[in-house]
C-alpha cells in the first residue's frame, strides 16, 4: 500500500478511484496510470536508484529500514507512514529520540504536481459492535464513553495513532504530544482509502506479484499489467472494466 | 472434506454454496499452485530424501566407530538443532544465509564470491536448513537400527572378506531395510508440511520463488481469504503426501 498504490493513485485526478470505478461496480485493469506507476519502479530498480533488488524482496525489509538504515544515515528517502516513528518511541524496539532533528517529512507529490499536489493513502480502522452482541446497548455506551473528547485525546497520544475528532485534532495537547503528529493530521484531508469490498485481499496480491515481477526484472511493465488484468477477473468473477 | 468443494471466502458472503470440483480445476490451472507442486517436490527430494536421510545414516554409520566423546559431542551438537523452535531455527538460517550473514562471512574469508543466498537460490537455501534441521531425527532412528545388527554377521562377512563398501551395501542396508523405510515416511511427511521455516527465511519470496504448497495454501486462505479453494490445495498436498508414502510402503513389503 505504501508503495505502488501511493504511485498509482498520484498518477489520478485525486478524486475518482484508480483501482475501482464506483459508477459501473467494476475493477479498472491496464490504465496508463497503472502502467506508470509499474514503469517508476522499474525505473527504481533498473538503475539502482534504490535498495538492492535482493533487498528490497527480503521478508525482514522494514525491519532495517527502521531499524538500521534511517537511524545510521544510510537511506535518503523512505515512502512510509505516520506509524514509522513508533517503533523509535522510548521503550520501544528501536529507539532514535532524536529522529525528528535528523529527518523531515514531505507529502508524496502527485505525478505530475497534478491537483491537490500530494497523495497519500490510509488504512483505516473502526469500533463495531457485532450483530450477535449480548448487550449491545451496554456496548455502545462503552464505545461513546471511550471516545468523549478528553478520552479519545488520551488514547491518540497514547498510542501515536491519528485523531478522528476535529476537536482533538486542533487540541494543542495532542498537536504538540509527539513531532510529526500534525503534518500527518493534516494529510488526512487529501488521503485516499483502498476500495473496501470483499474481493480486494486478491486485488492486493496480485497488484504485490506485479510489483514483484517488474522489481526482480522477470516480467516487463507491459507484461505484468497484462497479468495483472488476467489475475484481476479471476479475482472479481470478471467484474473488469478496461481502461 | 466438505469446504474444499464449496467457495466459502472469509470476506463479504452470506452463504458459500457447494461448487463440485471447481476448487481442483482451478488449482491445475493455476500457474503458482504448479510452480508450488514443483518447488514442493524439489524441496522434498533435496531436503527429505537426499538430504536428512543419507546425512542421518552417515553420521550413525560414522558414530558407531567413533570414540564415546566424540559421539556424546557431535550428538549433542546435531540433536540441538532438532530440539530449538521451528521459528527459531527459521531466524538462525536466516541470518546465515543473509547477504551479511555468517555463510558469506565465511565464502569472503576463502576468497570465495559472496551472494545473498535467499534470493538467489531461495528453494536450496530452505531445503539445507530443513537438513540442518531435521538431520537428527534420522540420526537417532538410524543409531538406534545400526545397534540391533548382530555384530556376528558383521564379524562373518569380515572374516569372509568383504569390505566396508561391500558390508555396507549386503549387509547393513538390507538389514535396517524397515527403519529405512519408516525414517523416509516419517520424514517425507513433516517435510511435505515445513511451513514455519520456509516462512521465517523467505515468505515464500522472491516472486515465488521458495513458495511450497503449505505457504501457497497459506496465502490463498488466509491472505485472499479464499478458504474453499485453500482447503481443496490442503487436500492435494495430503494427496502429495499419500503417494509418498505408498512408495514407501511398497518398499517395507519387498521381501530380501
Amino acid at each position: 500500500m505504501q508503495t505502488f498504490e501511493m504511485l498509482l493513485y498520484g498518477t489520478n485526478d485525486g478524486r475518482t478511484d484508480p483501482l475501482y470505478d464506483e459508477n459501473s461496480k467494476k475493477w479498472i485493469a491496464g490504465g496508463q496510470g497503472f502502467k506508470d506507476a509499474l514503469s517508476f519502479v522499474e525505473t527504481v530498480y533498473k538503475e539502482k536508484l534504490g535498495p538492492d533488488v535482493s533487498d528490497a524482496l527480503d521478508p525482514n525489509v522494514m525491519t532495517r529500514v527502521r531499524g538500521e538504515w534511517l537511524p545510521q544515515g544510510k537511506l535518503g528517502i523512505a515512502l512510509d507512514g505516520s506509524w514509522l516513528p513508533q517503533d523509535w518511541l522510548p521503550g520501544s524496539g528501536h529507539e532514535w529520540p532524536e529522529w525528528s532533528k535528523k529527518l523531515g517529512l514531505a507529502a508524496m507529490p502527485t505525478q505530475n504536481g497534478q491537483a491537490p499536489g500530494k497523495v497519500s493513502m490510509s488504512g483505516g480502522w473502526t469500533w463495531s459492535i457485532p450483530a450477535k452482541a449480548g448487550n449491545p446497548d451496554l456496548a455502545f455506551e462503552f464505545i461513546k464513553t471511550m471516545q468523549t473528547k478528553a478520552n479519545a485525546q488520551k488514547w491518540y497520544v497514547a498510542n501515536s495513532g491519528i485523531a478522528v475528532r476535529e476537536d482533538v485534532a486542533e487540541d494543542p495537547a495532542y498537536v504538540d504530544a509527539q513531532p510529526g503528529i500534525k503534518f500527518f493530521t493534516d494529510l488526512v484531508a487529501t488521503t485516499h482509502y483502498r476500495p473496501a469490498y470483499p474481493a480486494y485481499p486478491k486485488v492486493s496480491t496480485a497488484i504485490q506479484e506485479a510489483m514483484e515481477g517488474v522489481t526482480t526484472g522477470d516480467t516487463s511493465v507491459d507484461e505484468a499489467a497484462s497479468n495483472y488484468a488476467d489475475a484481476l477477473k479471476d479475482a472479481t468473477d470478471n467484474q473488469v472494466v478496461e481502461r | 472434506m466438505y469446504i474444499a468443494f464449496t467457495d466459502l471466502q472469509l470476506t463479504g458472503q452470506a452463504q458459500e454454496s457447494f461448487v463440485g470440483f471447481d476448487n481442483f480445476t482451478r488449482a491445475f490451472r493455476d500457474e503458482a499452485f504448479l510452480n508450488a507442486v514443483w518447488l514442493t517436490l524439489v524441496f522434498t527430494v533435496l531436503s527429505s530424501l537426499i538430504g536428512q536421510n543419507t546425512l542421518g545414516l552417515a553420521l550413525a554409520a560414522l558414530m558407531q566407530r567413533a570414540s564415546k566423546p566424540v559421539r556424546t559431542l557431535t550428538g549433542g551438537i546435531v540433536v540441538t538443532a532438532w530440539v530449538l523452535p521451528e521459528v527459531v531455527a527459521g531466524f538462525l538460517l536466516y541470518a546465515f544465509f543473509r547477504r551479511e550473514g555468517t555463510l558469506n562471512a565465511i565464502l569472503d574469508w576463502l576468497h570465495l564470491p559472496s551472494q545473498n543466498w535467499l534470493f538467489t537460490l531461495p528453494i536450496l537455501a530452505v531445503s539445507f536448513a530443513n537438513v540442518w534441521r531435521g538431520t537428527a531425527f534420522s540420526m537417532l532412528v538410524y543409531s538406534a537400527a545400526l545397534n540391533e545388527i548382530p555384530k556376528e554377521i558383521t564379524e562373518a562377512a569380515e572374516v569372509d572378506g568383504a569390505g566396508g563398501r561391500r558390508r555396507m551395501w549386503h549387509i547393513t542396508l538390507p538389514m535396517i531395510r524397515r527403519s529405512i523405510g519408516t525414517n523416509l515416511m516419517l520424514n517425507t511427511l513433516q517435510t511435505l508440511s515445513v511451513f514455519g521455516l520456509i516462512w521465517v527465511m523467505t515468505r515464500g519470496g522472491p516472486g515465488g520463488k521458495s513458495q511450497t504448497l503449505p505457504l501457497f495454501m497459506y496465502e490463498q486462505a488466509f491472505q485472499n481469504s479464499l478458504i474453499g479453494y485453500g482447503t481443496a490445495v490442503a487436500l492435494l498436498l495430503l494427496l502429495v503426501g499419500s503417494l509418498f508414502s505408498l512408495v514407501y510402503l511398497r518398499l517395507l513389503r519387498t521381501e530380501v
